[in-house]
């Protein structure tokens, strides 16, 4: 059954991004009062992340204490305060990446969140094909075998030094986890490593119960669920912000552990798993 | 003051979810435990955290030691809280049958329900925009996998439905928070709610109807709607409790916290949108086609979950639409009616369950001769149904009294809202006593045989059955919580207030 | 070059619309899902557009750099990338879910045309 190339239903489906097209740029192109989207950008002095970037969110919420009105933080923008790489220290977070600092110290939440959205899924992933079995892949050649054996341990090496640089460089425990994995699946097509789903599913398990654990510590030290508690050190250096180090390799961990589950389910199903 | 009980009901499910994982591979039974004793937890605390939001007024939890605008914050306020309670019985409800069945997968899938649990807790306390979109994707992935579970075609392809569905909400969503970023910069709830009258003319157009289009998806709303009817007839009778009790108390808590919230205007008597369009015009005409075509689904079915679960979604867009009139009378309405459909919901799907028990087909059929079979879970059916469709005395009976006189005080819908309540409860009452009917019917050929109930399934029926006679006879116990929580959802000026500290907000 | 951020919403808006029109007009579930992992990857570019500034440094401290309020911060606004992070690993679950889903489909039916996964007995 062929379908032709043009159809009602593909008109109209046109038609109706058409209009959506139209309707988003809207916004865009406005002219008239009330705040609009930056048209270009110029600094970042009237958003939160000012304060984020400059470590500085203890101090603003000290001054805003004493008139007590937490809405008018955009007022304050004349604080003197400096970051400089590899000589201040004892700041909110030691994190030279800014990105860092608000995705595990700012918004620790969310990560939070969006490691139980990966964990859940991987989970979800083995329930749902926990009764199904694949067809297995052609042997593996010599080439694959060889080349396998050659770059899987540089490529473990890359994710750890990646999750451990997490505060200096680009990177951190998601892009960790997922090389670590990528080494897996190497190893998996190229040299039939059959590792076990439940040992690789105990890492995980554990590891997410020990970033939630750290994190519950802080009510204990802080008062405040992901506080943080350890002390930050210096901006740059490998030993600085020791939290985010710990949290960040744990996440690392767990990340490579579930996605090689993820990997191992969508090659042969959970029947394998001599459990 | 910094009180740290709220945060609590979201990280000890995580923890324990990741224990039953671990717990779970020496032994399922350790899991089961953790399940319940968890929920036994968070109700207990619930409890706690109630009296003291009695007491003290909205509470704030800050996360991380860093103050609202800048970190992520939790609030509770009253409206909130005791959303939380009915919950956590729902909750409890079908995590007893859960426990009930054997499953080999018993620590895989009480690890997600403790997921589910989390992040329902998270969506009903959280105070930042991104931090609930985070807990609507866990929600709406354990709303997948939960339906696809019973590994049949209908439960699969309604998974895959329900996932494409809010997949593309979510992407509707993200562009709002983007937007409101991109104009305000911040992401607290608190204060895109004071800011939210500056923005200009067609970013405020753009804005509403990307959160509007996104909420709508996962509402179970008249275009969004065809997921329904392969996920609830495909899906065990635990996730049928779920995905109709609370996932109604989830949808109308994100509504009222967006659409009343942050972008309506509340004064004493309504809510008013500063929006160039009229809204309200808006979402009738949505509320009301959903009313109107998920009843018509309804009639039309054959499969009894069907038929309940269409019906829960029209109730639920009933809801919505007594919502959205946005006079107090109206709130008041939609709450009357939210906490009978909330715990009459289930009460059905686990009467019709036990009725059906041991038939093959599920249709409407297999109802025959349901009270010689199994009289008890046969009143409780009839309670339900009296309760959903507003028996005099029952809450649903006041709500749509209310409905009709806060009908009475808008001219330009009286006859519109009139007109779709009147037919919604026909059309209603058709298809409910057509199924009481047939439990009467007498086969005589047939010999009957008593089915033998499970002491979980008398005990969930009876607790949500004696909820639900507590609620009708004792009416001033409700007024007074209903009134109060309309008190809350009016109170824009106090929810900023206990998250920013002041910001005041020009009553209009 | 001089990019302002209305050009990069623009593309990010044309971008998503692409994936709109795929997941409407296509009947094979794979394409469904590729489509929606365009939607997700238009919005990542919409969200790191909102913080782009031009011609500033990347949110990251190296040897050397300063940042002194409230006048020397020339960094983009590192936010954005923050959400974005976490946006991409929210796609990445619901693809695979929808993945492990379409291959149990593919199971049932022998196809992954939309069109054909119908049963007669519905209602």
């Amino acid at each position: 059954m062929r379908e032709s190339d043009f159809n009602v239903g593909k008109f109209f489906a046109f038609l109706f991004v058409l209009i959506l097209f139209l309707f988003m740029l809207s916004p865009l192109f406005e002219e008239g009062d009330g705040a609009k989207i930056d048209k270009n950008l110029s600094d970042i002095k009237n958003r939160v992340s000012y304060f984020h970037s400059l470590k500085s969110v203890k101090e603003i919420e000290r001054i805003l204490s004493d008139n007590n009105d937490f809405s008018k933080y955009r007022e304050i923008t004349d604080s003197a305060k400096t970051v400089i790489f590899g000589e201040s220290k004892d700041l909110e977070n030691g994190t030279a990446n800014l990105v860092t600092s608000i995705v595990l110290d700012y918004r620790g939440f969310d990560t939070l969140g969006e490691l139980i959205v990966l964990f859940i899924s991987i989970l979800g992933l083995t329930i749902i094909l926990s009764t199904l079995s694949f067809a297995k892949f052609e042997e593996p050649s010599f080439l694959q075998i060889t080349g396998v054996k050659f770059v899987t341990p540089f490529m473990i090496l890359v994710g750890i030094y990646i999750f451990l640089h997490g505060h200096l460089s680009p990177g951190g425990g998601f892009p960790a986890g997922a090389i670590i994995a990528t080494a897996t699946l190497f190893s998996l097509i190229g040299c039939k490593f059959n590792y076990r789903v439940s040992n690789l599913k105990f890492i995980e398990s554990n590891a997410g119960f020990f970033v939630i654990l750290l994190a519950t510590l802080g009510l204990y030290f802080t008062g405040s669920f992901f506080g943080n508690y350890l002390p930050t050190g210096i901006v740059g250096k490998l030993y600085s912000s020791s939290l985010i180090l710990i949290i960040y390799s744990l996440v690392g961990l767990k990340v490579g552990a579930e996605l090689s589950v993820g990997i191992k389910t969508l090659y042969n199903g959970e029947k394998d798993d001599d459990r | 003051m910094n009180y740290n009980l709220p945060v609590l009901l979201i990280a000890i499910p995580i923890l324990f979810s990741f224990l039953s994982l671990i717990l779970g591979s020496f032994n399922k039974i350790l899991s089961k435990i953790i399940l319940i004793s968890v929920i036994i937890f968070n109700i207990i605390s619930g409890i706690c955290i109630y009296n003291s939001v009695l007491k003290n007024g909205n509470i704030l939890t800050v996360i991380g030691n860093y103050l609202p605008p800048f970190g992520i914050n939790l609030i509770s306020t009253y409206t909130s809280i005791s959303f939380l309670i009915l919950l956590y019985i729902v909750f409890l409800v079908a995590s007893l049958i859960f426990v009930s069945k054997n499953d080999d997968r018993a620590d895989k899938i009480s690890s997600v329900l403790l997921l589910y649990l989390a992040s329902s807790t998270g969506i009903l306390l959280t105070g930042d925009i991104f931090n609930l979109f985070v807990f609507i994707e866990i929600f709406s992935i354990s709303n997948i996998i939960l339906i696809s579970i019973k590994d049949k075609k209908l439960s699969i392809k309604g998974s895959l439905k329900y996932l494409i569905i809010t997949s593309i909400g979510a992407s509707l969503y993200l562009f709002g928070i983007g937007f409101l970023y991109g104009i305000l910069g911040t992401l607290n709830l608190s204060e895109i709610s004071l800011n939210f009258d500056n923005i200009s003319y067609f970013s405020k157009v753009f804005i509403f109807l990307f959160f509007l289009g996104s909420i709508m998806a996962e509402l179970e709303v008249f275009p969004f709607n065809f997921w329904i009817s392969d996920s609830y007839a495909g899906s065990k009778n635990y996730v049928n409790i779920l995905l109709s009790g609370l996932s109604s108390i989830v949808a109308l808590y994100i509504f009222i916290r967006l659409f009343l919230t942050v972008f309506g205007y509340p004064t004493f008597i309504s809510f008013s949108y500063s929006l160039p369009f009229n809204v309200k015009t808006l979402f009738l005409t949505i509320f009301g086609l959903s009313v109107i075509v998920n009843e018509l689904a309804a009639l039309s079915s054959k499969n009894v979950k069907r038929i309940l679960g269409f019906s829960s979604a029209s109730s639920l867009s009933l809801i919505l639409l007594s919502l959205s009139t946005g006079l107090k009378n109206g709130v008041m309405a939609a709450m009357l009616i939210a906490i009978s459909v909330i715990i009459s919901k289930p009460l059905l799907f686990l009467s019709s369950h036990q009725i059906m028990k041991g038939k093959g087909e599920k249709n409407l059929n297999s109802f025959i001769d349901g009270f010689r079979r199994n009289p008890l879970f046969s009143i409780l059916f009839i309670i339900g149904v009296f309760t959903l469709v507003g028996f005099p005395l029952t809450p649903s009976f006041w709500g749509k009294f209310l409905l009709f006189i806060s009908a009475t005080e808008k001219i330009s819908y009286t006859t519109l809202i009139l007109v779709i309540v009147v037919f919604s409860i026909t059309i209603e009452l058709f298809y409910y006593f057509r199924l009481m009917h047939k439990l009467f019917i007498k086969d005589e050929n047939i010999k009957v045989e008593k089915t033998k109930n499970n002491f979980v399934y008398i005990f969930s029926g009876i607790l949500l059955a004696s909820i639900i006679i507590f609620f009708s006879v004792k009416p001033y116990f409700t007024q007074n919580i209903v009134e109060k929580t309309t008190e809350d959802i009016f109170d824009k000026s106090g929810y900023i207030k206990s998250c920013l500290k002041s910001g005041e907000i020009d009553d209009r | 070059m001089m990019i302002d951020n209305r050009t990069l919403y623009i593309y990010s808006f044309i971008i998503f619309l692409i994936g709109i029109y795929g997941a409407i007009t296509n009947r094979n579930l794979i394409k469904i899902l590729v489509s929606l992992s365009i939607i997700e990857t238009a919005l990542n570019i919409f969200l790191v557009s909102t913080g782009y500034i031009n011609g500033s440094n990347p949110p990251i401290l190296h040897s050397g750099m300063k940042l002194i309020s409230p006048n020397s911060i020339n960094i983009s606004d590192p936010l954005p990338h923050a959400l974005v992070l976490t946006a991409i690993v929210i796609g990445v679950g619901t693809t695979a879910i929808g993945i492990g889903l379409t291959i149990k489909l593919y199971n049932h039916y022998k196809t992954l045309n939309v069109n054909r996964m119908g049963d007669k007995d519905e209602l």
